[in-house]
């Protein structure tokens, strides 16, 4: 389900390391109820722009906004807005997963921690687990408590880096049930930040190419499948985009 | 800043800190050192005073009742100089993994990340950590301060007097003082290097420096320490002819000094020795002529306080440090 109100919008978005341009004038819109798929090779910029957008790191210039709320200017309220789960998270592996679900949730200034801890790990369908130690998880059940401590405070939009990195089959495939379900029974809008072409087809309901900093595409997945009809073409324009660096 | 933020991650700080695996081994070492110099010193003390008992019963049986031996001083604060060293060494120690806990640690695990994505300033954060560590910080010394007043008194049999307890507890304050500045230093380190464990050597190599090699230098360079037992003293000088002879010494002085003065280990030392009365010409004086003479010390070291904590602070809350990306 996507609304017509913008939640997140980037005007001329650029940051330097040093002096090496990450991210080159970003001009982007995501609309409210999306799951946006932001595909790019590895440095291209995408990690910056998700950094940016969680208000982690401040932009060279140019201006964003997530829910309306600038990120530079409004940074408090920007976080209020948004979960986030960064690319390898270890956790403390020393708590148990309840402790460290609590822990995020006081952060977030969740009040009835307990009863929000339950209800998310049984949206999640992954009770039972909350005295295991961190330590004792799977990757893949590390990621769906990545996915618990992002959403324990019921936020807007949903920024996923990587989420898929060093899952097996099995682990994405629950991944991606888990992300439909967060927007469409919780109406979160998604942003997810990868370079599996084939899961931004499976999951997304729209894409962003990103190369070298720059926005090469953007459109939903709908109108690219249409002028892209199967996988493989797809995969096949996607690496011709990013070697020409445009359409 | 917001005070119930800070409070929570104090609570996680001091948490995390109490099952980290080698804070608690230095710990059990520094706990283990000071026990045992302790008891040294307390046990010394009990074999004085059985020797005094022994020799008095000894006398009266020869009917030398009249005889007047002077009963063996107990000053229980100068038993105190291996704690205190040990506190300046072990003790920075724990303050420099304590800084690495807290800051490089939630770094490596990309943790900080999620904290800084939950709505909170970089000032709560670094305020919550170092609340906690504050607090961690006087459980330890307040442990130490129990266990001194109970091991020599226990051991010893002679029990502190109000002045003599509000001394430790000045010494102790000024300990956390001191081991607070290791913390700080490791967490500004924790949030320059992007390679973790080269904070933690770079870290150590500064320990090295402040703690052992520029005091060691100092020490070895002042004129009095050349002879065993000190120059001065083996010469029978009093304390104006010392004085007379330092004139022709005035700028090798001023440089020595120099080097002993930057390192916050000499300041804390001294203090702490004075107030103590670990060194002999402050024992038995009362606060404010020590502090007449300490001043300086006391106000270095808490100039080293302040100024640590005011770097930790204002280099946290560039928004560059504390993302992994930087």
């Amino acid at each position: 389900m996507t609304g017509k109100n913008p939640i997140i919008n980037t005007q001329d978005l650029s940051h330097k390391y040093n002096n090496c341009l990450a991210l080159d004038n970003l001009n982007l819109t995501i609309y409210e109820g999306e799951i946006f798929g932001f595909l790019g090779h590895n440095g291209a910029g995408k990690t910056t722009t998700i950094n940016i957008l969680t208000t982690l790191l401040g932009q060279t210039s140019g201006k964003a906004t997530v829910a309306g709320l600038d990120t530079i200017k409004e940074s408090l309220q920007v976080k209020r807005q948004i979960g986030y789960l960064p690319e390898n998270v270890t956790f403390y592996n020393n708590l148990t997963a309840f402790e460290n679900l609590a822990y995020f949730a006081r952060l977030s200034g969740v009040k009835n921690v307990k009863e929000k801890v339950a209800e998310v790990l049984e949206f999640l369908d992954f009770t039972g687990i909350e005295n295991k130690k961190m330590g004792e998880f799977s990757k893949g059940m590390r990621q769906r408590i990545g996915i618990a401590q992002a959403i324990i405070h019921d936020p807007k939009v949903l920024f996923l880096d990587e989420p898929t990195s060093g899952l097996d089959p099995l682990g994405i495939k629950n991944l991606r049930e888990i992300i439909i379900r967060l927007n469409k029974e919780k109406h979160i809008t998604v942003f997810i930040n990868t370079h599996l072409l084939s899961e931004v087809a499976k999951t997304c309901t729209s894409i962003g190419v990103l190369n070298h900093g720059k926005l090469i595409y953007k459109d939903t997945l709908e109108k690219t499948l249409q002028k892209f009809p199967d996988e493989v073409a797809l995969e096949e324009i996607y690496i011709q985009m990013e070697s020409q660096g445009k359409v | 800043m917001n005070s119930l933020t800070i409070w929570i991650i104090a609570q996680k700080g001091y948490q995390d800190a109490l099952k980290n695996v080698l804070f608690l081994t230095l710990l059990l070492f520094l706990f283990s050192l000071v026990g045992i110099s302790l008891m040294v010193s307390a046990f010394n003390f009990q074999a004085q005073v059985d020797q005094y008992n022994r020799a008095i019963t000894q006398l009266q049986s020869m009917g030398q009742s009249g005889v007047i031996l002077d009963k063996p001083q107990y000053f229980p604060l100068q038993m105190l100089r291996g704690t205190i060293e040990y506190l300046e060494i072990i003790g920075a120690i724990i303050g420099i993994i304590l800084g690495y806990i807290s800051i490089a640690k939630e770094k490596g695990n990309n943790t900080m990340q999620l904290i800084l994505s939950r709505p909170i300033s970089k000032l709560s954060l670094i305020g919550g950590k170092i609340l906690g560590n504050t607090l961690l910080l006087f459980s330890i010394l307040g442990l130490i301060g129990l266990f001194i007043v109970f091991a020599i008194s226990g051991i010893g049999h002679v029990a502190f007097s109000q002045a003599e307890l509000f001394k430790l507890f000045l010494g102790l304050l000024f300990s956390y003082l001191y081991l607070m500045v290791f913390f700080c230093l490791s967490t500004l380190l924790s949030l320059f290097f992007k390679s973790l464990p080269n904070a933690l050597i770079v870290g150590f190599i500064i320990w090295l420096l402040i703690v052992l090699i520029i005091p060691q230098i100092g020490d070895t360079m002042d004129p009095d320490n050349q002879v065993p037992g000190g120059l001065f003293n083996s010469l029978h000088m009093d304390t104006h002819q010392q004085q007379q002879v330092m004139t022709n010494f005035k700028t090798y002085e001023t440089w020595r000094n120099i080097l002993e003065e930057s390192s916050v280990e000499k300041h804390y030392e001294r203090l702490t020795f004075a107030t103590l009365g670990i060194k002999s010409i402050y024992n038995g004086k009362d606060l404010r002529s020590i502090f007449q003479d300490q001043w300086g010390n006391f106000l270095w070291l808490i100039g080293f306080y302040i100024g640590s904590i005011a770097s930790a602070f204002y280099f946290s809350n560039n928004r560059k440090f504390l993302s992994k990306s930087n």
